[in-house]
């Protein structure tokens, strides 16, 4: 155990105290006020030595205190360390930005994140101190207690006052500022901002919409390169929310069904809570989208590779079932199809059935492959003046055009900023509530000497 | 160490001039209180003298055993004290 020669120190420094009282008890003087301090340096002699006997003790009770609380320094350590990294990540490209675009209006911003910056670091540095030297620091405090004639008692009893409560309390600071998240902002707002990556088994899909489904109501946003942003309400009474996917012809399935839509975010961090969601779909049906041609097929085809050309496809992929597997190829009427070669030989196209979605008329054809490992490539090309694909986006509901955006704009600005001043604020209330626990409990611990009287 | 070498050398000094003073109080304080003065306000003096000297002969006595008293109830409640549960992984 660190901090024991220092124990050692207090433990001679009582006994010395209490010789000291004797003398001063025994010394032929008539003044009262000299004579008391015979008995006051015995009896802070005897209570010094029992800290520094019972340091094991106290220190096992504080850590038995931590367990009951809840607290755990791991988590809390790596929490704080990703906050602080994050607040400074923003901070640094903020600053970048304002100074790159000569942008002024961006400084209030970056001032407020690098105070926040500051007052997480803070605390961080604390906890770093606490964490790794808080029985020196205690042991240190109880030798310093031990000093005779109370020189340095006040002092002692503050360093470990400071060490026990800091070691005891400042884990539970995650809990502490999720009070404050929890109870005033994320239960009244209810809207997420969803974003997130989206992924078909070929690699991310380029092209298609993000459809959400909560009772009635579909919220679409159109995937771009690759990822998404949608803007969503908690639906009063709904408890049942879907997340599919729009490819050119169909509709996908992504195995994401909650019933509150808080559910949906991947984890439960800070930013879940402050309506910040991140969200990554997969989408198992699909293989490949692009505005012009999109690939499905069952799951017993294995894709190992997807490499896209400007007018051509070519898809790596391994067949796993005995009966042959089913490769299909979805394209608008625009795009024709010139050729399909399964490992260097032409095939004859079979077409499945047509489509028509949204405002796009389509077909689907399919293409057999037998067990095994096949490479399919797909030769097509676009024909002139069909320019119907972006009108999609003018049909679809946009979830920008809400007539409530600025409401959500408000949301999401007002929650910005309280985040500024919980974040500010948290860090460094937190300490000071600590550092009056700590004097409290040092006076405490220096006053029951005086209170304690051995006759 | 030298500091507790230090303290403990300084410890064994303020013994041996506690004892000393102890001799000293007592002698002074029996001879103020049978010196023929008609003072009884300074005969009571004599007699806290050695009221006083008594007391601290007795803790000079008994310092250690106070000591060793501390340290084997400290020890005890060191062994009685349960160790701090480890949080169960679910």
């Amino acid at each position: 155990m660190p901090g024991i020669p220092y124990l050692v120190i207090a433990y001679y420094l009582a006994i010395l105290s209490f010789y000291i009282g004797v003398l001063i008890l025994a010394l032929p003087i008539p003044f009262t006020g000299v004579k008391k301090w015979g008995p006051r340096l015995m009896s802070d002699g005897i209570l010094v030595m029992v800290l520094a006997l019972t340091f094991r003790v106290i220190m096992s009770a504080a850590s038995y205190i931590q367990h009951l609380l809840g607290a755990d320094w791991g988590s809390f350590m790596s929490f704080q360390q990703n906050l602080v990294l994050l607040l400074g990540y923003t901070a640094a490209a903020i600053m970048a930005i304002a100074t790159v675009f000569n942008a002024n209006f961006l400084a209030p911003i970056a001032w407020k994140f690098s105070a926040m910056v500051t007052a997480n670091a803070l605390l961080l540095f604390v906890a770093l101190v606490i964490k790794y030297n808080y029985q020196i620091i205690a042991s240190l405090g109880i030798a310093l207690m031990s000093i005779p004639f109370r020189i340095a008692r006040g002092v002692g009893a503050t360093m470990l006052a400071v060490a026990l409560v800091f070691f005891i309390a400042l884990p539970l600071y995650p809990s502490y500022l999720s009070t404050i998240f929890l109870s005033s902002f994320s239960t009244e707002v209810g809207t997420y901002m969803l974003s997130g990556e989206v992924k078909a088994r070929g690699g991310t899909v380029e092209y298609g919409y993000v459809v959400l489904k909560a009772c009635g109501i579909t919220r679409y946003s159109q995937i771009r390169g690759g990822r998404f942003v949608m803007v969503v309400s908690e639906q009063g009474g709904c408890d049942n929310y879907e997340v599919l996917v729009e490819a050119p012809g169909h509709l996908y399935y992504t195995g994401i069904k909650v019933r509150m839509l808080s559910e949906i975010c991947e984890d439960n961090s800070l930013g879940s809570r402050l309506g910040l969601c991140k969200v990554t779909i997969k989408v198992p049906g699909l293989v490949f989208s692009s505005q012009h041609i999109a690939v499905h097929a069952t799951t017993d085809l294995r894709i190992a590779g997807v490499d896209e050309g400007s007018n051509s496809l070519v898809i790596t992929a391994e067949c796993v079932n005995d009966e042959g597997c089913t490769m299909y190829i979805d394209v608008p009427s625009r795009t024709i199809i010139r050729n399909v070669t399964v490992d260097g030989t032409r095939v004859a196209l079979h077409k499945e059935y047509g489509w028509y979605w949204r405002n796009i008329a389509g077909a689907t054809y399919s293409v057999r492959l037998a067990r095994g490992v096949h490479r399919v490539a797909v030769q097509f090309s676009i024909s002139e003046g069909a320019t119907i694909l972006e009108s999609i986006t003018r049909l679809l509901p946009n979830p920008f055009s809400n007539s409530d955006i600025v409401i959500q704009a408000w949301d999401s600005i007002a929650r910005l900023m309280l985040m500024f001043y919980a974040l500010l604020i948290g860090p460094t209330s937190y300490l000071a509530i600590l550092l009056g626990i700590s004097y409290g409990l040092a006076r405490a611990i220096a006053s029951s000497v005086a209170r304690w009287r051995l006759w | 160490m030298e500091l507790v070498e230090f303290i403990r050398d300084l410890i064994a000094k303020v013994v041996a001039i506690a004892w000393f003073v102890f001799f000293l109080t007592w002698l002074i304080g029996w001879s103020i209180k049978g010196s023929p003065i008609p003072f009884s306000k300074v005969r009571r003096i004599g007699q806290g003298f050695v009221e006083d000297a008594v007391w601290a002969a007795f803790w000079l006595a008994i310092g250690s055993t106070v000591f060793w008293f501390i340290s084997y109830i400290a020890s005890a409640i060191g062994e009685a004290f349960p160790p701090p549960p480890n949080p169960q992984l679910p």
